[in-house]
């Protein structure tokens, strides 16, 4: 943590708007990107940074500066996000019968995409199919695939996050990308 | 050992030494532990070129700008009465649902004290007390041998003499 976020949370804590405001500002992309994985559509993860945010700015004498200020944050955001997911699923069934079976491999989505819109289009049809598997796995391995591999957290922060130990974050990785791979092989 | 069993422990942090070393030579010499293993590398790869295209925001500055309204939104009601108070905001809330107790508390004792008449009787002593006690409860004739009251009997235990009040004639003599 910087000297800057040090002080700004320290603003912030004695009711400074203005200070909180530049937080939002700092850890705003991450917050949107990370609830972006849950949902997967953009109202949805508006209403959960927007929430995430609240709850910082209420919570905020909670905070130990012992530690981060980012995992205290990001796990506020994680489980508003699993949260949020909970109440949705009650609401209406996610999954939707979806893309048949093509003949794109998974490997080759991995090259530069960049001047290619062909592979452009092949990576963005796979990022809606991990998108879609993400959602039916358990939220565990979901927030654990998601902080680590999507969002690129070290397994320790994962942890952290995640408040459980560095093995269960690896072992959770272990069976949540299996689960993924089969559902992904349906349709790859 | 078997295979799931051994991927299962793979990563547990609570097994010793040894069977961490078991399971290392097992997964060594398993092509299917290996390839499972591999397999979820590669997965993870595919996840991790997503990394590349991480989400936009659309319109960043509206988007903080929505950010501060509903902060203020969900702000508003108690925000008002407690910027009053000369606290730090973090101690502001607690201060103010203690306020709100307190009032509730005062409140409540004050409807639970009974009113008193003016012109209701008051006991001069304990005697008088306990009589009006008596006639108001209709307990004055209810009288034992000793000539007591129910009531005393039962709750003051007072005037109880050595002495009966009937002399009953002795025998002995």
């Amino acid at each position: 943590m910087s000297v800057d976020e040090r002080l700004l949370i320290e603003k912030a804590k004695k009711g400074d708007r203005s200070a909180f405001d530049k937080l939002t500002e700092l850890y705003i992309e991450k917050a949107y990107s990370i609830a972006y994985r849950y949902t997967g559509n953009e109202g949805d993860t508006r209403d959960i940074v927007q929430e995430a945010f609240y709850k910082v700015y209420v919570n905020l004498h909670r905070y130990n500066p012992k530690f981060p200020f980012s995992a205290w944050f990001f796990r506020i955001l994680v489980n508003s996000s699993i949260n949020y997911a909970k109440r949705q699923r009650r609401k209406r069934f996610i999954f939707q019968e979806g893309n048949p079976k093509s003949d794109i491999n998974p490997i080759d989505v991995t090259a530069d995409t960049e001047n290619n819109p062909e592979k452009k289009y092949i990576n963005k049809e796979i990022h809606q199919l991990i998108q879609r598997g993400l959602k039916l796995l358990p939220e565990k391995q979901r927030s654990a695939i998601i902080l680590f591999d999507f969002e690129g957290f070290s397994q320790q922060e994962v942890a952290v996050i995640l408040k459980c130990p560095q093995g269960s974050v690896m072992s959770r990785l272990f069976y949540g990308r299996r689960k993924l791979r089969k559902f992904l092989e349906k349709y790859l | 050992m078997k295979c799931e069993y051994v991927l299962k422990k793979m990563y547990s942090e609570s097994i010793s030494v040894r069977a961490k070393q078991e399971i290392d030579e097992h997964i060594a010499g398993c092509s299917y532990c290996q390839g499972q293993i591999e397999s979820s590398e590669n997965v993870g790869e595919l996840i991790r070129a997503q990394r590349l295209n991480p989400p936009a925001i659309p319109d960043r500055s509206a988007f903080l700008h929505e950010i501060r309204q509903y902060r203020a939104k969900r702000h508003h009601n108690w925000r008002r009465i407690s910027d009053f108070l000369p606290l730090e905001p973090a101690y502001r809330r607690i201060a103010f649902i203690g306020a709100a107790c307190c009032v509730l508390l005062f409140a409540f004792l004050l409807l639970s004290v009974p009113v008193i008449e003016e012109n209701a009787p008051v006991a001069i002593d304990d005697n008088e007390d306990i009589e009006y006690y008596l006639q108001e409860h209709a307990l004055a004739q209810e009288t034992d041998l000793f000539g007591h009251g129910a009531f005393s009997r039962t709750f003051i235990g007072l005037n109880y003499t050595t002495e009966p009040k009937i002399k009953y004639p002795n025998y002995n003599n």
